[in-house]
């Protein structure tokens, strides 16, 4: 069972989390809904497109022109408002791994913390519990936030994966977070080569033992990019592919950029898997 | 003795679930079924007697039997129920006489035949386009519309065959038993959204409740259109 703000969601159920960047230089969309206007509509968007979830970030993940707490602040409060003011069901999480910030945006409607930096800060799942929000715990391999991988070598990844985000959903438990509002995240390419993201990705299902709700968040990622060896622009299908197998393995919740097109990968799966029935099954049937 | 008919297709679309979310020219069509059968049921038969075909080497039941047996259950009906198979490769004269022996009950039996017209009415069609189905199925809807049973038991058994119209034979044995009765006809519905005919025809006692059904009129003003979906 999931719990997310007002909504439940089963064992079967497969949710996606857009991304929205009030950032003038994420990756993907390099600023494109860093203004305010521009954000809301990309958030009506996704909306229209089928997700549940919209991920709001107020810093890049990679290295970059310095933002603190108060510039991201500024970014997501007042942002995080309005989106709660204009959508008053739909789940709003805000990826940071402050817990100025976390304690920010829970004021104003957050419902969601994901903690993309493995819980550098070890206040945000406080935050989680006093607000009764819920808390997405990552694998990032113990880096600080904003590096990139360096010659990071795991005897096995999946162990660490398993030992760290665990052992991090079982604190927030402990701190009083509700245990139906605890994600894990591999955290794609965070702390790991391509070859860590790719083993991870085949091994999900070991995650999913664990009992606590898997997010994933592959969207346009390096690991894409270097599977295939193609560039930021061309890694779609790619993105797709790892999204049905991570699905088919039992990962619920997708952060993801291209929405609509992930929301058809999860109701193919969930066809396939027989969670769901066809939409229109006439063939061979008249 | 035959109080009250009613005549409904047997496609597996018709089952509970199968075309996964409700298909709305499938929705239609049974909601048309359900008409039909709650006039046969508004006579209060003693008995519901179900003329179903039987295709070669079916397992049990058939499909004509499992379908009616869920629209049935839809219609609210819980009573007493008699199946009956025919072999959709049967003779006139093998019908004829299974109807007859079926009239010949003296309770008050409601009869409802499981029968479909042609799979081969446009191009997209299960058995693809055949340019004698159209007129064979405009034949047919005559013929039952008519409640003209000496029609049904002239109907040419191998272009049936070639057409396959699956309700041959279950409508023969119809006309074996309903020869000799006034029932009235009332078409339901007379489409063939995929590329299959599959009339509806409720028949019950010149004194019966005129049907006032809105629905109805929809249906028969409804265009046909092959609306299938393109396959692989």
């Amino acid at each position: 069972m999931l719990n997310l703000g007002p909504h439940e969601f089963g064992p079967g159920a497969l949710v996606i989390m857009a991304i929205v960047n009030r950032t003038p230089d994420s990756f993907y969309d390099r600023g494109a809904t860093f203004a305010f206007d521009k954000a809301l509509e990309r958030v009506a968007s996704v909306v229209a497109d089928g997700a549940e979830i919209v991920d709001i970030g107020g810093v890049k993940a990679a290295p970059g022109d310095e933002v603190d707490a108060a510039e991201e602040i500024r970014r997501t409060v007042d942002f995080v408002a309005a989106v709660r003011e204009r959508h008053p069901q739909l789940i709003i999480s805000v990826d940071t791994w402050r817990h100025e910030v976390g304690r920010a945006v829970c004021e104003v409607g957050a419902d969601i913390l994901n903690d993309a930096w493995g819980g550098h800060d070890p206040r945000l799942a406080e935050v989680a519990a006093e607000f009764d929000a819920a808390i997405v715990c990552t694998h990032a391999g113990g880096v600080e936030p904003r590096t990139r991988p360096h010659r990071i070598w795991y005897d096995d990844v999946m162990a660490d994966v398993l030992e760290r985000t665990v052992g991090l959903a079982e604190r927030a438990a402990q701190l009083g977070v509700d245990p139906s509002r605890i994600m894990i995240d591999p955290g794609h390419d965070f702390g790991k080569n391509t070859w860590h993201s790719l083993e991870v990705t085949r091994r999900l299902t070991e995650m999913v033992d664990t009992g606590w709700p898997v997010l994933v968040s592959l969207s346009n990622k390096d690991f894409v990019g270097e599977a295939l060896d193609l560039p930021l622009e061309q890694r779609l299908l790619g993105t797709l592919s790892a999204t049905a197998v991570c699905a088919w393995q039992g990962a619920q919740v997708f952060r993801a950029h291209n929405v609509a097109e992930t929301r058809q990968v999860l109701d193919m799966v969930a066809a396939i898997r027989g969670s769901t029935p066809p939409r229109r099954a006439v063939r061979g049937l008249a | 003795m035959i109080i009250a008919a009613a005549s409904a297709p047997n496609p597996p679309l018709l089952l509970p679930g199968m075309t996964g979310a409700p298909v709305a020219e499938v929705e239609q069509l049974r909601t048309a079924c359900l008409a039909a059968i709650g006039r046969l049921l508004s006579a209060k038969p003693d008995v519901v007697v179900v003329v179903g075909g039987l295709r070669d080497a079916e397992s049990a039941p058939p499909l004509s039997l499992a379908v009616a047996r869920a629209l049935l259950a839809e219609a609210g009906y819980a009573a007493a129920v008699r199946e009956v198979t025919v072999a959709v490769t049967a003779t006139a004269a093998e019908c004829v006489s299974a109807g007859r022996e079926i009239a010949a009950d003296g309770a008050a039996i409601g009869l409802l035949v499981m029968a479909d017209g042609s799979a081969r009415r446009t191009l997209k069609a299960p058995g693809y386009l055949d340019e004698r189905a159209l007129p064979f199925d405009d034949n047919l809807q005559a013929l039952l519309s008519n409640s003209d049973w000496a029609g049904v038991l002239e109907l040419d058994t191998a272009l049936a065959a070639q057409l396959l119209v699956a309700g041959r034979a279950p409508w023969q044995v119809a006309a074996g038993a309903l020869a000799h009765t006034d029932l009235q006809a009332t078409v339901h519905y007379a489409e063939g959204p995929f590329g299959v005919w599959y009339p509806v025809v409720s028949y019950a006692g010149p004194h019966a409740e005129k049907l006032v059904d809105e629905t109805l009129t929809d249906v028969l003003h409804a265009s046909e259109v092959d609306v299938e979906r393109p396959t692989a």
